[in-house]
């Protein structure tokens, strides 16, 4: 499972979508001027990540992401969730999360589904998520788990 | 082979005050108080048990110094002030033994502050055999026993000490013990041991960043971790500590566990311990890193990645381990 990486520049922001697995031998871009608008970082489809790729990560957009309009990540997925609520660190000074994941689990027919939460939408700034236990299945229509603890998961947004 | 680590905290030897002493006597006091009026019947070794990391005893203040043994062969890792225990305790136990084998992996202080008080170095007769790889050995060891630096001269202890030059990258052996240095990511430089007998191996990285993070990178010096049936791996730092203090020479617990993990090294040990940080913020660096394995563990099975385990732990102070 390798790591993929797509940038696409509209006007002075860039975005730039992560798909696969960060870790040590992934490939970060390099950006040869700083960009003079918003960064946003789209994570829905990063799957997985390890200490040495969060290492890599957290000093690569501190040192080489240099965006005058700021960053935003997007569509966290829980492995990004994760890392930010338990590495305290790898979401650099100034950075601030737009949107994430919460998975919930189908025991009945093991469907997963994500539903995602929206800064100014689904919550205010400044303000915890409000994070439901129980969700209906789309499939099997049976109750779906929350996957996750809510304490740990939503730390940051919780202190932040 | 028996690894027993003397001294695990890093960077500077870290007592702990009486008034901290006392405050933890009255807390632990307090809760057994508590425990004693809830009529549960427990001795005081199975309270104590109970009691958080820096309740019990702590991780210990000692710096870098481990003893490796075997039937036939000791070998000491390393003269941090964990050192001194080691001392009292082998003229107490052993006052006739003839030899020392000692290695270095750099002379930063808090491997070397041990030295001047090791006895032996003193005994007419006695051999301390000092090796390393670095070329200047001896005229490391020349600046610690120096005036004003040190009231006791070079000269005293010379008779008794021998140097064993070792090239990196190759293989001695001491003993029956087989030692190959490999380079960490630390300054001034420092080297790394692979130890190894009757098929067991130890990796001794007690300082290192790990800046180095591919297998590429990490090159030839990935002969140290590969398969080591036990890896004492530098932890002085919590995540983002080793993100703010780059080129400090020291990492964290999170990086330790998936270095191991890829190298498939069988058991963990995190040492080097920040001496500003008291027990209590070790053990949170120590339960931030469980948090961190665990999720490793889970994302895995998410992925569809095999299982694994990693037998890790930070490691306290006169612990004893089996290879």
């Amino acid at each position: 499972m390798s790591l993929s990486v797509h940038i696409a520049h509209s006007g002075t922001d860039v975005t730039i979508t992560f798909n696969g697995m960060l870790d040590e031998t992934c490939q970060l871009p390099e950006f040869s001027e700083p960009i003079m608008g918003r960064v946003e970082i789209h994570l829905e489809r990063l799957h997985m990540i390890n200490s040495l790729g969060c290492r890599k990560w957290a000093i690569w957009l501190r040192d080489k992401v240099k965006a005058k309009g700021g960053i935003t990540l997007v569509k966290c997925s829980p492995v990004i969730v994760n890392q930010i609520s338990i590495l305290e660190g790898f979401l650099p000074t100034g950075a601030n999360v737009q949107s994430f994941f919460v998975p919930y689990f189908c025991e009945k027919c093991s469907h997963e589904e994500r539903v995602l939460f929206r800064e100014g939408i689904d919550y205010a700034k400044g303000k915890p998520p409000k994070v439901n236990d129980h969700l209906d299945c789309p499939k099997c229509h049976a109750s779906m788990e929350l996957e996750v603890v809510p304490e740990k998961y939503l730390r940051y947004f919780l202190v932040a | 082979m028996k690894v027993k680590l003397w001294g695990v905290r890093g960077s500077l030897p870290s007592p702990v005050a009486p008034e901290v002493i006392r405050h933890r006597l009255e807390e632990a006091l307090t809760q057994f108080g508590r425990m004693k009026d809830s009529q549960v019947p427990i001795t005081a070794a199975q309270f104590v048990e109970t009691l958080p990391v820096h309740l019990a005893g702590g991780y210990g203040g000692n710096t870098t110094c481990a003893e490796v043994t075997t039937n036939k062969t000791r070998l000491l890792l390393d003269a941090g002030s964990g050192l001194r225990p080691f001392s009292d305790w082998v003229m107490k136990t052993e006052p006739a033994c003839p030899e020392f084998h000692l290695y270095f992996t750099h002379f930063h202080w808090d491997h070397l502050i041990g030295l001047p008080f090791f006895p032996p170095m003193y005994i007419k007769g006695k051999t301390i055999h000092i090796y390393g790889s670095h070329p200047d050995l001896e005229k490391m060891l020349r600046t610690v026993f120096q005036k004003p630096y040190f009231p006791v001269p070079y000269e005293v202890i010379q008779p008794q000490v021998k140097y064993h030059y070792l090239e990196p990258y190759q293989t001695h052996q001491i003993g029956d013990l087989s030692l190959t240095p490999y380079m960490l990511d630390h300054p001034d430089p420092c080297w790394g041991a692979r130890i190894e007998h009757g098929g067991k191996s130890l990796a001794w990285a007690v300082d290192t960043e790990c800046s180095r993070l591919t297998r590429e990178e990490i090159g030839r010096d990935l002969g140290l971790y590969q398969k080591a049936d036990v890896m004492v791996f530098d932890a002085q730092y919590s995540f983002l500590e080793g993100l703010e203090k780059i080129n400090w020479g020291h990492s964290s617990g999170p990086i330790g566990i998936d270095l191991a993990i890829r190298e498939e090294v069988k058991q963990a040990l995190f040492v080097h311990h920040d001496p500003a940080a008291p027990d209590e913020t070790v053990q949170q660096a120590e339960e931030q890193t469980q948090q961190y394995y665990q999720e490793l563990l889970r994302g895995r099975k998410r992925a569809g990645l095999p299982a694994l385990h990693l037998n890790w732990r930070f490691a306290r102070e006169g612990e004893v381990v089996e290879i």
